[in-house]
């Protein structure tokens, strides 16, 4: 009966322990996303719905303004950045996982090392690389195109493609290989050619290919330090025009940093709004992400 | 009756080490032609050879001639995808593609290749390679379900009706039955004998008796050769090489 009682007390202990740990590691995480709806709700409420479009007030004035050319910026360097760094990780995923011949197998192994070194870089070097990138081809393009500039969102979308894409290279090369031989034969032998195979081995990993596409969005949505060097920031909205793309233009995270960091009042109020934005995005993301996986996990999604 | 396959002096290396070594080979149209041979003799290499998915392997080198229905296959003329479609293939495993539908999984060849113009058309044609694989009746209310809840059995004869559903010239069964239970194994046999009415069967199998019940003619391999070539009774009464004899009684393999 003592040995039971021993064994009872033990679990009991166990269970504390487990349940304070649980505690300890998601109170700090519950904490920080109370804080920034209630804090980022309060501002977003105050001048609702004009703090979704305009720019910010003047630093210190009891006016607000808004954030609009954040999430435009944020807008235009996620779209056009996930535009060109889908189908280069995809194009990269099929052509490293579908080797055959010896010398694929070798620009593949290359690349591989070429990506895991790339997901283990600090994006601050990353932007820092970019912004020298683009500093010393600076002066030929500008011969081309006057308005050049490196602080730009021509570079602030190089810099998220060359953070995201690894990440989305890596889960669907994973996919591809974890496919099994006699899968990959079956279409084969039915007159697919090998970029057709491929073609129909993503189609089969759908749920894989969205989730690593939800992952890599979710990661130029919310990157900050490689933007720094690249994109910049901008607190006005750029001019619609052709040299869109060679101007600084600002973002969601650089309005958290930079406006957070002000001192004043109501922009470290709007930097609220911001960070509120940003979680609502990341958390929408996450939650698509999710709900694909958990559709790969069902097993069956039609195709038509 | 004409040759559907023919194998000239046919020559594979895998990684530097030969797997066939001077295959002769002439398989008649519409028959269930039978290659059998213990583990390792190069029977599904030679398949593979055939309707070219060694291509997909590394390391992979072939000399000699295969001539498919009049197509040469290693003529560097020849697109690889045209052979494949000339020549159905059906695995050991039974590998329907899991998440597709057992529609989709028989319509997938036919789409991949657009052989057909119009959705009317392809739902015949499905229901046609489900008809000839004798699974129709069974899968017919439930098209759209995975194809991965079928038995063992219904997969393969999905994985044939896939592989008939491009109307190929030529059907390769590698092992089809080396995963199923009797009674599966029993329905494709019976499958193998009505589907040479309409394509010429190349069967490969470890089993000398399921060589016996379905083919018309055997070729006994061994260590990468031909050894002996014949049609299914005088192989079996009367096996000329002595290693065939063995094999057949059981004494090796």
């Amino acid at each position: 009966m003592r040995l039971v009682d021993a064994r009872a007390l033990k679990s009991l202990a166990l269970t504390a322990a487990v349940v304070l740990a649980f505690a300890l590691s998601v109170l700090p995480v519950a904490h920080l996303m109370a804080t920034v709806v209630y804090r980022g709700a309060a501002a977003i409420a105050r001048n609702f719905p004009s703090i979704l479009f305009d720019i910010p007030a003047a630093p210190g004035s009891r006016e607000l303004g808004g954030i609009g050319p954040h999430i435009l910026g944020t807008a235009l360097l996620t779209s056009i950045a996930f535009a060109v760094g889908v189908p280069i990780s995809l194009l990269a995923a099929v052509f490293t996982a579908e080797a055959i011949r010896s010398w694929e197998r070798i620009v593949g192994r290359w690349t591989r090392l070429l990506v895991h070194m790339m997901v283990e870089f600090p994006t601050i070097v990353i932007g820092i690389a970019v912004y020298g990138a683009m500093s010393s081809v600076a002066p030929l393009v500008r011969a081309l195109v006057p308005g050049f500039r490196p602080f730009s969102l021509l570079s602030g979308v190089v810099a998220l493609v060359l953070v995201s894409a690894p990440y989305m290279y890596l889960q669907v090369e994973d996919g591809l290989k974890s496919v099994p031989q006699h899968v990959r034969e079956a279409i084969y032998s039915l007159g697919a050619s090998r970029l057709l195979t491929s073609l129909v081995l993503l189609r089969y990993l759908k749920s894989t290919v969205y989730a690593a596409l939800s992952v890599g969005l979710a990661r130029m949505v919310s990157e900050t330090a490689a933007l720094f060097f690249t994109a910049f920031g901008s607190d006005v909205y750029p001019p619609l025009d052709a040299n869109l793309l060679f101007r600084p233009i600002g973002s969601l995270t650089l309005a958290v940093y930079t406006l957070g960091l002000s001192g004043y009042e109501n922009w470290i109020e709007l930097s609220w709004a911001a960070s509120l934005v940003l979680l609502l995005l990341c958390l929408t993301l996450f939650g698509f992400s999710r709900l694909l996986l958990r559709g790969e996990r069902l097993g069956y999604r039609s195709p038509r | 009756m004409g040759i559907a396959v023919h194998v000239e002096d046919l020559w594979v290396s895998i990684g530097g080490r030969d797997i066939l070594k001077g295959v002769n080979l002439k398989v008649p149209r519409n028959v269930v032609f039978a290659v059998m041979g213990p583990s390792g003799s190069g029977k599904s290499t030679l398949l593979r050879s055939i309707n070219r998915i060694l291509d997909l392997y590394e390391g992979v080198s072939v000399r000699g001639n295969v001539v498919v229905e009049g197509v040469d296959v290693y003529d560097s003329r020849t697109d690889p995808s045209m052979v494949r479609r000339l020549v159905g293939m059906v695995f050991q495993i039974p590998n329907p593609i899991p998440n597709l539908s057992i529609y989709d999984n028989v319509a997938l060849g036919p789409k991949i290749n657009k052989l057909v113009k119009s959705r009317r058309e392809l739902d015949e044609l499905v229901r046609w390679a489900l008809e000839k694989a004798y699974l129709w009746e069974e899968v017919k209310d439930r098209l759209e379900q995975p194809a991965s809840k079928l038995s063992g059995g219904q997969q393969q004869r999905l994985c044939i009706a896939r592989a008939l559903a491009m109307r190929p010239r030529v059907l390769m069964l590698d092992e089809p039955t080396s995963n199923l239970d009797t009674v599966a194994t029993s329905e494709i046999e019976g499958l193998i004998v009505e589907l040479k009415r309409d394509v010429t069967v190349l069967l490969v199998t470890h089993n000398p008796f399921q060589a016996s019940r379905v083919a018309d003619y055997v070729a006994f391999m061994y260590d990468g050769q031909i050894v002996e070539v014949g049609p299914t009774g005088q192989v079996f009464t009367r096996p000329a090489h002595k290693l065939t004899e063995k094999y057949i009684t059981g004494r090796f393999g």
